[in-house]
C-alpha cells in the first residue's frame, strides 16, 4: 500500500474510476446476455427447442453459456483490474521518486 | 449405517465449528486472523456460504419434476454474483462496510433508517430461514427416522443453541469443508448416474428408496360411455365402475373409481393381503381373528368369519368381504385417470395413492395401501429416441437424448378429489415429449396466451438477478480477506465453483428421472433419493452434506436477523438496552424467538418446494435492499427520508404480492384462481416500486445534498 497520503489518493482514485467504470461495462455485457435469454423465452418458448452443437436444445445451451460467460467476464474483469493496479502503483511509485512530475504532488 | 455416518458428520462439523470458535475468542477477533485465508480457500467458503439447502435440494427437485424451470434458478442465482462482483462490491468494500444497515449508517445516523434496515433484514432473514428449515425437516424424515416435524424442531432448537452459546464466529472453515465435499460428491453422484446410464424400466422403489418388488399399474382402453357408465376393452375386464370425479380447477383431470374383487390370501405370518398390480397388499391386521385363521388352514380359507351372514359376505379381520366361488374376495377400489390420447382414443390410466390410517374402520372396505412406504416412488424415461441404446451415456449426450421430441418422459404429478366429501389425494404420472420437458414453462406456463406467466417468469428472473447482493448474509462473505484483488480472486473461484455445481444439480434432477426414484409427495428429497438409489453410503454422505448445509445457513442467518433486532431495532431504533450485557441478552433471546417463528413456518410450508421459497426471499431482498444500496453509493441526492420510505415500499409491496398470490392461497386451501392478486412473483412490480420511492422522495426532501460516499476516499 502506498505510503504518502496526497499520491495515494491521486493513484488510488484513478484506478477505482477505471475499475468503476469497467464493472459498470462488464455487467452491462452480462445483463444483455441475461435479458436475451429471457427475452427469447418470454417471446416464443419453443425456440428454446432449437438444436445446437454438440447435440443440445438452446435453453440448456443458453444456460451453460450464461454460466461461462460469468465465469470469463470475471476472470478478464480481474486481468484487467490487477493490471491497472500494478500500473498505477508503478506510477505512484515512479512519481514519488520524481516529485515533480507528479500532478498535485510538490512538497509535502 | 446411515445414522452412523451422519452422527459422525455432523459431530466433527460441530465440534470444528466450536474448537475454530473458542480459539477465535482467544485470538481477539476473529476477523483479523481470517485476513491471513488464502484467496482459493476464502473462494470455496464463499460457495459453502451461499449454496443453501435450496440451492442444492430445491433445484435439484425442482429440474426433476418441472424441467428446465428449475435450471432457470439456477441461471438466476449465479447471475447475481456477477452484479454483486461487477457493480457493489468494490465500492461497498471502500466503505468498509458489509451490510446495507452499517453502510446506511455511516452516512446518516437516522432512528428510522436503523428501524427500516433492522426491519428489513429481520423479514428477509425470515423469508430465506423457512425453506433452509423445511429442507432440514423433509433430510431428518428418511435419515434418522423421524417425522418431519420433530425433524425440523430438533434442528431449529440446535442451532438456537449453537448460537446461543458460540455467538458469531466466522465458519470460514467448516464452508469451506463443506463446499468442497459438496461438489466433490455431487460429481461423484453425477459420474456414477452417467456410468450407469439411461434405463426406461429402473428397478422399482418405495418413496424411502428401498427396493420394492414390481408394481404394475394398469392402462384400460375405454371404448364408449353408456348411460353414465364406461364401458372398458379386455384389460378392464373385472373392474366395475363406480363413479367419475372431476378434479376442482380448470384445467383439472377426469377421475374415475374403479373397482374390482380381489382374492384374499393368508401368509405365513398369518395376515391377509390381497393382489394388485402383482404385489400383496396387507390389511388390517387383527390379532384375535388371526389366531383362528392360524388353526385353519392358511392357503385359502373358503370360510372365514363366523358372523352368521349370508355366504356371499363375509367379514375378514374387520373388512366385509364377499365370496365369489368359495373364496373370500375384496372389494379393492383404485383410482384412474382418464387420458385423451393423440389418436383419439380415450384410456384409463391408475394413480396411486395413500389411504388414510383411519380409513379402513370395522367393517368398510380394504385401506388400498398402508401410510408411509407403500407409494411407489415415480419418473422415468418411458422412450427413447430410435438408436438409442441404454445403458452408460456421456453427459453431453444425456442432455440431447433428454431434449429430444422422441423421447418420453414420466414425471409425477399430484391431484386432489373429493370422494365421499373426504379429499383424496392421488398421485400420477404425466408423460411429456422430450423438448416440452428441458425448455422453459414447466413451472411457468409460457405456452399458454396468458400474460400472468410469462409476467412471473420476468419477475423471478429480475428478482434472482438483483436479489443476491441485496441479502444480507452474502455480502459479508465477500469480506473474509481484507486485500481487495484477493477479494476479487476468491469471487471468481466462488462464480466457477458455484457455477459448476448448478450444472451439476441438472445432471442430479434428470437422472433421478432415469433412475426413478422421486418421492411424488415431496420434490425436495430427489438429490438424496438419487445418492439412495447407488447404496447406503453415498446417501448418508450427500445428505449429511445437505444438512450441515442448512445448520450453517441457519445459524449464520438467525445472527444476522438477531444482530438486526439488538443493533438496529432495540438499540439504536429504540433506544433500549444500552448496556453491552443488555444487548446480548436481547440478542440471544431474538434468535431464540426467531428459531421458533422459523420452526413453525417450517412446519407449515412443508410440502413448498424450497428452491421456490427461496426465490421469494430473493424477491424480498430485491425490492426492499437494492434500491438502497445501489442508490446510497451512486446518487448523491439520497436521503434519508428516501432510504425509510423505499425499505418499507419494498418490503410491503413484495410481502402483500406474495401473501394475496395464487402460491398462497392455495395453501390457505383456496384454488388459483381465486387469489386477490394474479402475480405470484412481485419482483417485477415491488423493485421498479422501491426505486421510484427513493427517487421521489429522495427529491422531495433533499433541502442539503449531503456530500458523495464515493468513489473519493478523503484521509
Amino acid at each position: 500500500m502506498p505510503s504518502n497520503p496526497p499520491e495515494a489518493e491521486y493513484v488510488v482514485d484513478h484506478a477505482i474510476r477505471y475499475k468503476m467504470l469497467l464493472g459498470f461495462a462488464f455487467c452491462a455485457v452480462y445483463a444483455a446476455a441475461y435479458v436475451g435469454f429471457v427475452a427469447i423465452t418470454v417471446y416464443d418458448v419453443t425456440l428454446m427447442d432449437t438444436e445446437m452443437p454438440l447435440g443440445v436444445n438452446l435453453g440448456v445451451f443458453y444456460g451453460f453459456g450464461l454460466i461461462l460467460l460469468a465465469f470469463a467476464l470475471s476472470l478478464a474483469y480481474n486481468f484487467a483490474c490487477t493490471l491497472r493496479e500494478k500500473a498505477t502503483t508503478a506510477a505512484h511509485a515512479k512519481a514519488a521518486e520524481s516529485p515533480v512530475s507528479a500532478k498535485g504532488g510538490g512538497d509535502k | 449405517m446411515a445414522v452412523m455416518i451422519f452422527l459422525c458428520f455432523v459431530a466433527v462439523l460441530l465440534g470444528l465449528s466450536f474448537y475454530l470458535s473458542s480459539r477465535a475468542r482467544s485470538a481477539s477477533g476473529y476477523f483479523v486472523a481470517d485476513g491471513k485465508i488464502h484467496w482459493a480457500i476464502n473462494g470455496i467458503a464463499l460457495t459453502g456460504g451461499y449454496l443453501s439447502a435450496a440451492s442444492f435440494l430445491g433445484i435439484c427437485g425442482m429440474i426433476a419434476f418441472r424441467g428446465f424451470d428449475g435450471y432457470l434458478y439456477s441461471i438466476g442465482f449465479l447471475s447475481g454474483w456477477v452484479v454483486a462482483l461487477f457493480v457493489v462490491a468494490e465500492p461497498m468494500r471502500r466503505l468498509g462496510r458489509y451490510t446495507l444497515a452499517d453502510a446506511l449508517a455511516a452516512k446518516f445516523d437516522n432512528k428510522g433508517i436503523h428501524l427500516a434496515a433492522g426491519v428489513s433484514t429481520l423479514v428477509i432473514s425470515l423469508c430465506y430461514l423457512v425453506p433452509q428449515m423445511v429442507g432440514a425437516g423433509v433430510l431428518m424424515e428418511p435419515l434418522v427416522g423421524v417425522p418431519y416435524h420433530w425433524g425440523v424442531v430438533s434442528v431449529g432448537s440446535l442451532v438456537i443453541i449453537i448460537v446461543a452459546t458460540a455467538g458469531m464466529t466466522s465458519t470460514t472453515y467448516v464452508q469451506f469443508l463443506k463446499a468442497g465435499l459438496l461438489i466433490i460428491f455431487c460429481t461423484v453422484l453425477v459420474a456414477v448416474t452417467c456410468w450407469r446410464g439411461l434405463d426406461t424400466s429402473p428397478p422399482p422403489r418405495d418413496t424411502r428408496g428401498e427396493i420394492m418388488p414390481p408394481r404394475e399399474f394398469g392402462t384400460i382402453g375405454v371404448l364408449r360411455e353408456e348411460a353414465g357408465v364406461l364401458v372398458l376393452d379386455a384389460a378392464g375386464s373385472g373392474y366395475t365402475h363406480e363413479k367419475s370425479v372431476r378434479e376442482a380447477g380448470s384445467q383439472g383431470n377426469e377421475w374415475v373409481l374403479l373397482s374390482r374383487h380381489e382374492p384374499i390370501t393368508i401368509g405365513p405370518d398369518g395376515s391377509c393381503s390381497y393382489i394388485r398390480g402383482g404385489v400383496p397388499v396387507r390389511f388390517s391386521e387383527d390379532s384375535r381373528l388371526m389366531s383362528n385363521l392360524q388353526a385353519e388352514d392358511r392357503s385359502v380359507n373358503p370360510d372365514i368369519g363366523d358372523d352368521g351372514q349370508s355366504p356371499s359376505s363375509v367379514m375378514v379381520n374387520g373388512v366385509n368381504c364377499v365370496l365369489v366361488d368359495g373364496v373370500a374376495h375384496a372389494q379393492v377400489k383404485s383410482w384412474w385417470r382418464m387420458e385423451t390420447r393423440a389418436d383419439g382414443t380415450t384410456v384409463l390410466r391408475e394413480a396411486q395413492h395413500q389411504a388414510e390410517p383411519k380409513a379402513a374402520p370395522a367393517g368398510g372396505d380394504v385401506p388400498d395401501a398402508r401410510v408411509g412406504g407403500d407409494l411407489y416412488a415415480m419418473g422415468r424415461i418411458a422412450r427413447l429416441p430410435a438408436n438409442t441404446p441404454e445403458g452408460p451415456v456421456g453427459p453431453i449426450r444425456l442432455l440431447s437424448v433428454f431434449a429430444s421430441p422422441d423421447t418420453e418422459i414420466e414425471v409425477p404429478r399430484t391431484a386432489v378429489v373429493e370422494d365421499d366429501g373426504h379429499p383424496i389425494t392421488l398421485y400420477y404420472h404425466e408423460t411429456m415429449k422430450g423438448n416440452e420437458f428441458m425448455r422453459p414453462g414447466g413451472h411457468y406456463d409460457l405456452a399458454s396466451d396468458s400474460i400472468w406467466p410469462r409476467l412471473d417468469f420476468i419477475s423471478l428472473m429480475l428478482a434472482l438477478f438483483f436479489g443476491t447482493v441485496a441479502l444480507p448474509h452474502v455480502l459479508i462473505r465477500y469480506y473474509t480477506v481484507p486485500d481487495s484483488t484477493a477479494a476479487r480472486k476468491s469471487t471468481i473461484v466462488a462464480i466457477a465453483a458455484i457455477g459448476f455445481f448448478y450444472i451439476l444439480t441438472l445432471y442430479l434432477g434428470l437422472g433421478a428421472i432415469v433412475n426413478g426414484v422421486l418421492n411424488p409427495q415431496t420434490t425436495n428429497m430427489t438429490a438424496p433419493l438419487l445418492a439412495r438409489s447407488f447404496g447406503e453410503v453415498l446417501f448418508a454422505i450427500i445428505s449429511s452434506i445437505a444438512f450441515a448445509t442448512v445448520l450453517g445457513t441457519v445459524a449464520g442467518l438467525i445472527v444476522a436477523a438477531a444482530g438486526a433486532v439488538a443493533n438496529d431495532l432495540a438499540d439504536r431504533a429504540f433506544g433500549l438496552s444500552k448496556s453491552e450485557r443488555g444487548k446480548v441478552l436481547v440478542a440471544k433471546a431474538a434468535s431464540a424467538l426467531v428459531g421458533i417463528v422459523a420452526i413453525v413456518l417450517g412446519i407449515l410450508l412443508r410440502d413448498m418446494n424450497v428452491g421456490f421459497l427461496v426465490g421469494w426471499a430473493f424477491a424480498v431482498a430485491a425490492s426492499a435492499n437494492l434500491p438502497s444500496i445501489l442508490m446510497v453509493l451512486f446518487w448523491k441526492r439520497t436521503t434519508a427520508h428516501g432510504i425509510i420510505a423505499s425499505i418499507l415500499v419494498g418490503i410491503f409491496c413484495s410481502m402483500a404480492i406474495i401473501l394475496m398470490g395464487p402460491d398462497m392461497f392455495e395453501l390457505y386451501g383456496f384454488q388459483r384462481h381465486e387469489a386477490w392478486i394474479p402475480l405470484g412473483q412481485p419482483g417485477i412490480v415491488s423493485i421498479p416500486a422501491s426505486f421510484l420511492t427513493i427517487v421521489v422522495v429522495s427529491l422531495l426532501t433533499s433541502d442539503k445534498p449531503s456530500p458523495p460516499l464515493v468513489p473519493i476516499a478523503h484521509g
